[in-house]
């Protein structure tokens, strides 16, 4: 039994790791960011002597994202290009891979695991960062001894993984509403240059508003240029409005 | 956490009937709130547009406020929070004089204006406009916000269907609508050799000075019964129609 108040040190810890992963929901989220301090978080938690995260990019490819040092890194990309390990693992199975003496696991991974003594590690486990049926990636935590099974470790890691997936999904979310609402604006922008377009025209070549707009229109075909180019060039005065009335002509 | 579920799931339930029975974002906020004038407006950096008002006094107010440059829901989107004026006369006809005295002669006392939010930006604003003074309660205030993302998820949806740089029929064509306003803003910005956005503002100046709306003179411009020049109407403080006192 560890004295109480190294238990009340602990339990602040383990706090204060959740709470930075919490906090970068609601902050300036930089997903590197999060994912790195989490991967110090499980050192700092003596949950490992070292840590990676890989994360599947849009196609699907697996990338390293953050390590807590430049070991664990070199070990992700070397899981990575040998198509072979831990992470590569959790992340296709979904479930926790645990290795307590990676002495023993020659044959289960005859290119990582000596790789892994090597570099100084003993044992491994890796867990899959997932929502529901989606895998987003895994999480490796490497350490220099052997490692006894610890159910209540293999819980605190796998929980920490799955509050930093909840960020990476909302963090998605958050980035394509982002870009529909430009989108959006960008459309809404669009249709007043052309009206705005129509009126300089109008005025200028003393023309009818629709006659402005088959001019414009004209133009657009012509130069093989979108019409809404072609207005917001006109309104910010790039495009020359004698252009468009001498190409008329 | 499980009263605002429910809350939730009715302001949900009020939305999904409104659209079967062809209703707006704006119905069925004024359902949801039971508060009578009600309006939607889509706005970016550069404009803004309806998209839908519950009534007459709705539409009236959000144009007066596009006519004026100032008001409630514009502040919304500038500072992108929620623009709160419980008792509009009341020590406020500072911050929008010449709005407030307007919306005050339309009857209208309590201005909420809320913010749409689409992922970290805002698109537009919801303005909750109500003839007695006073906060919202509790219960209007908490439906109020989940209303307010309700809209912002009923206009990303519209717009979803649609090509990124053309906006969805169902968003009711807030740039059409003022078509003849961007129009003769265009026109005067080749009167005057000034960029559209100045243009512009000289456009509102005059319709201040002459009482009128935007629209109208505006219209004046296109149909080619009034010019613009140089040195033309200046705006003078005692033209607006109203008592600063």
């Amino acid at each position: 039994m560890p004295p109480p108040q190294d238990e009340t040190r602990r339990e602040a810890q383990i706090a204060d790791t959740f709470v930075k992963i919490v906090d970068s929901l609601v902050d300036e989220f930089d997903i590197i960011d999060m994912l790195t301090g989490l991967t110090v978080g499980c050192v700092d938690l003596g949950l490992a002597t070292a840590s990676g995260i890989l994360l599947a990019d849009e196609d699907g490819k697996l990338r390293v994202m953050a390590a807590s040092n430049e070991a664990a890194k070199l070990l992700e990309l070397f899981q990575l290009q040998n198509d072979e390990g831990p992470c590569l693992e959790a992340f296709a199975t979904g479930v926790p891979v645990v290795h307590p003496d990676l002495t023993t696991a020659f044959d289960r991974w005859p290119i990582f695991a000596p790789e892994a003594v090597r570099a100084g590690f003993r044992s491994v486990q890796a867990f899959p960062l997932r929502m529901r049926s989606v895998a987003l990636g895994a999480m490796n935590l490497f350490s220099s001894g052997t490692q006894a099974p610890d159910e209540q470790a293999g819980h605190l890691a796998q929980t920490l993984a799955d509050v930093a997936s909840v960020a990476i999904l909302q963090d998605q979310v958050v980035r394509e509403s982002d870009v529909r609402a430009g989108q959006l604006q960008h459309a809404l922008d669009s249709r007043v240059a052309i009206e705005q377009a129509k009126g300089m025209l109008a005025e200028r070549a003393n023309l009818e508003m629709d006659e402005a707009f088959t001019s414009l229109r004209n133009h657009a075909r012509s130069t093989q240029t979108l019409l809404t180019t072609i207005a917001t060039q006109v309104v910010d005065g790039t495009l020359e409005i004698d252009e468009i009335v001498a190409a008329n002509r | 956490m499980s009263d605002n579920t429910d809350r939730v799931a009715r302001v949900a339930s009020v939305f999904a009937r409104h659209r079967r029975a062809r209703g707006t974002p704006c119905s069925a906020s004024a359902d949801v709130l039971q508060i009578a004038s009600v309006g939607v407006a889509l706005m970016s950096a550069r404009h803004n547009g309806p998209v839908c008002n519950s009534d007459e006094r709705s539409f009236a107010l959000d144009e007066l406020q596009f006519s004026l440059g100032e008001g409630p829901s514009l502040d919304a989107f500038a500072q992108h929070e929620a623009i709160v004026a419980p008792e509009l006369g009341n020590g406020q006809l500072g911050r929008w004089p010449a709005f407030t005295a307007s919306a005050l002669e339309h009857g209208t006392h309590g201005i909420f204006a809320l913010p749409l939010n689409a992922g970290t930006k805002c698109i537009g604003v919801l303005t909750l406009y109500r003839d007695v003074a006073g906060a919202l309660s509790p219960e209007q205030q908490a439906d109020s916000l989940v209303v307010a993302d309700a809209v912002a998820a009923s206009i990303m949806e519209s717009q979803s269907s649609n090509e990124t740089d053309v906006l969805a029929v169902e968003l009711g064509d807030p740039a059409s609508h003022r078509a003849e306003v961007h129009q003769a803003s265009g026109m005067v910005a080749v009167q005057l050799g000034v960029p559209v956005t100045d243009a512009e503002v000289r456009l509102r100046a005059h319709a201040y000075a002459a009482d009128r709306s935007v629209v109208d003179i505006a219209r004046d411009i296109v149909e080619r019964r009034l010019r613009l020049i140089g040195d033309g109407p200046i705006p003078t403080s005692g033209s607006g129609g109203y008592d600063t006192g």
